[in-house]
C-alpha cells in the first residue's frame, strides 16, 4: 500500500521537485550568494504613473481585488493583488490621492482595512486613512460589479487598477473604466480573462506575473530568489514535455504511465 | 498592537495550518478519521464567512445611512440599496420564522423574489456584455500593429468557423476554426498554465515560509 493517496503520486514528486528549486534559490538568494536581477513588470511599474495621474486629476483610484476570497481555490490571487493594494494604498496616500476599494468577499474586508490603513501610517498619512473608502458592495458576480462600475462612473475614475481572480466581469469593469478615461491596470491568472484585459486595460499583468507582484514590488532580494527558482520549475516542465514527446513518439510510455499515476 | 499579534501569531497559522492541508491531501487517505478531522477544520471558515457576512451588512447599511443623513452624492440610490437589503432580509428571516423551511433551503416567498426579481436584474447585467464586448472588439482588432493583425485575421476565422454562414461560405471553415483553437490556442493556454501552476507554487512556499507577508500590510 502507497503511502501516498492513490493518484497524487505524480504530483507530489513534481511538488518536491519544485519545492526543492525554489527552496535552493531562496537560499542563495537569503546567504547572498546569488541575488538574481528580474526583468521590469510594465504593469506594476505603470500603477505609479496611474496614481500620478489620478493625483494630478484630482480624481479617485478604484482598487478591486477580483471575485476571490480567503477560502476558495483562487485564494491566491486575491492574496496577490492585496499586496499590491498595500503598494498602492501608500503611493495614494503620499500623493495625496483618494483611493476607493471594494472588496468582494467580507473576509477579505478586516485584512483590506489593516492593509491599507498600515500603508497610509507607513507613508506618514495616518490621518488621511478614511475607513469609508472601502465599501462592501455585496458578495454576488454582477451586483458587484456593477457597483463598481457605478462608482467608477459616478466618480470618474482616473485610474483603475484591478488584481485578482476575474470572470464575465472582467470586461464590464475594464469597459468602464475605458469610458471614464482612466489609465488601467489589471492583472489575473484566470486565462480566460486575461485576453479581456490585454485588449482593454492599458496595462496587463498575465498568470503568473500576478503572483510575483509580492516578491517584486517589495525589492526584498530573498522573495525574488523564490521567482528564480519558479522559473527553473517552468524548466523541469518544458523539459518533462519535450522528453514526453519524444518517448510517446518512439512508443515508450514510462513517463505517460507515471504521470497517470 | 504588538507585532507578535499583528506579524508572528498570522504567519504562525499559516504556516502550521497550511502544513495541515499539505500533508491530509497526500498521507491522509479518504474516509479515515485523520483525513476527515481536516476536513472538520477546513469547515470551520464557514463559521469565518458567516460572520464575515454579517460584518459586511453591517459596513454595507452603515454605508449607505450615513450618505443618507449626510445628504451625500447620488443619496436617494442609498435609500433603494438599504430598503432592497432589509426587505430581503425580512423575507428570508420570515420564512424561517414561519418553519416554512429548514434553514437552508429557501422559503417559497424568498425563491420568488429571486427567480423574478434578482435574476432578471442580474441578467440584465450580465446581457450588457455584449455590448462591452463589441466595443473592445472594435477597438482591439483595429489595424494598427502586427500583433493587432494577427487578432483581426484570428478572430475574423474564428466568428466565421462558429457563425452558421462561415460553413455555408466554405465548408472548412469550422475545422479549421477547431485546429486554431486546439493547437497554437492550445499551446498558449497552456503554457499560460503551466506558469501559473509554478507561481501559485512558488507563492504559496513563500507565505507558508513567511518569506512574503504582503497580504498582512506594509511593514512600518
Amino acid at each position: 500500500m502507497s503511502i501516498i493517496n492513490t493518484g497524487l503520486v505524480a504530483s507530489f514528486v513534481l511538488l518536491i521537485i519544485v519545492l526543492a528549486e525554489i527552496l535552493v534559490a531562496l537560499f542563495l538568494a537569503r546567504t547572498g550568494k546569488y541575488v538574481p536581477k528580474i526583468r521590469k513588470i510594465a504593469g506594476l511599474e505603470a500603477i505609479e504613473e496611474a496614481v500620478g495621474r489620478a493625483t494630478e486629476m484630482g480624481r479617485p483610484i478604484t482598487f478591486t481585488t477580483g471575485l476571490g476570497g480567503i477560502r476558495d481555490q483562487y485564494y491566491y490571487q486575491t492574496v496577490a493583488g492585496l499586496s499590491i493594494l498595500g503598494h498602492t494604498a501608500e503611493l495614494a496616500a503620499k500623493y495625496g490621492a483618494k483611493l476607493l476599494y471594494f472588496p468582494y468577499d467580507p473576509t477579505i474586508m478586516p485584512m483590506a482595512h489593516e492593509i491599507v490603513e498600515q500603508s497610509y501610517i507607513r507613508a506618514g498619512k495616518p490621518e488621511a486613512f478614511n475607513p469609508e473608502n472601502i465599501q462592501y458592495l455585496g458578495g454576488d458576480q454582477f451586483p458587484w460589479a456593477f457597483g463598481v462600475l457605478g462608482a467608477t462612473y459616478r466618480e470618474q475614475s482616473a485610474a483603475n487598477i484591478h488584481m485578482g481572480p476575474f470572470w464575465a466581469e472582467s470586461l464590464i469593469l475594464a469597459e468602464a473604466g475605458f469610458y471614464t478615461g482612466a489609465i488601467q491596470v489589471a492583472g489575473t491568472a484566470n486565462y480566460h480573462q486575461i485576453h479581456f484585459f490585454v485588449v482593454a486595460a492599458d496595462y496587463a499583468l498575465i498568470g503568473e506575473e500576478l503572483m510575483a507582484a509580492g516578491a517584486y514590488l517589495s525589492k526584498d532580494p530573498t522573495q525574488i530568489g523564490s521567482l528564480w527558482g519558479a522559473d527553473f520549475g517552468k524548466l523541469t516542465a518544458m523539459i518533462l514535455c519535450f522528453v514526453g514527446i519524444l518517448l510517446t513518439a518512439a512508443g515508450v510510455t514510462v513517463l505517460s504511465d507515471f504521470f497517470a499515476l | 498592537m504588538s507585532v507578535v499579534v499583528k506579524r508572528y501569531i498570522p504567519l504562525a497559522i499559516t504556516f502550521i495550518m497550511g502544513m495541515i492541508m499539505v500533508i491530509a491531501t497526500y498521507f491522509l487517505a479518504p474516509g479515515t478519521p485523520a483525513r476527515d478531522a481536516t476536513a472538520l477544520l477546513t469547515g470551520t471558515v464557514d463559521v469565518l464567512v458567516a460572520t464575515a457576512g454579517v460584518l459586511g451588512l453591517v459596513v454595507l447599511l452603515r454605508h449607505h445611512s450615513v450618505n443618507i443623513s449626510r445628504r451625500g452624492r447620488f443619496w436617494q440610490y442609498s435609500i433603494i440599496t438599504i430598503v432592497g437589503v432589509i426587505l430581503y432580509l425580512i423575507v428570508g428571516l420570515y420564512g424561517i420564522a414561519t418553519h416554512e423551511t429548514q434553514l437552508m433551503y429557501a422559503s417559497e416567498l424568498f425563491s420568488w423574489v429571486y427567480a423574478n426579481l434578482y435574476v432578471h436584474m442580474d441578467m440584465t447585467i450580465f446581457s450588457l456584455l455584449a455590448f462591452f464586448i463589441a466595443s473592445a472588439a472594435y477597438r482591439a482588432f483595429r489595424l494598427r500593429s502586427l500583433e493587432a493583425s494577427i487578432l483581426l485575421i484570428v478572430g475574423s476565422l474564428m466568428l466565421l468557423a462558429n457563425a452558421p454562414v462561415g460553413a455555408a461560405i466554405w465548408e472548412g471553415f469550422p475545422d479549421l476554426g477547431a485546429w486554431l483553437l486546439n493547437v497554437p490556442n492550445a499551446a498558449g493556454n497552456r503554457a499560460i498554465t503551466i506558469g501559473i501552476a509554478v507561481g501559485a507554487i512558488s507563492l504559496a512556499i513563500r507565505q507558508l515560509l513567511g518569506v512574503e507577508r504582503g497580504y498582512l500590510g506594509p511593514e512600518r
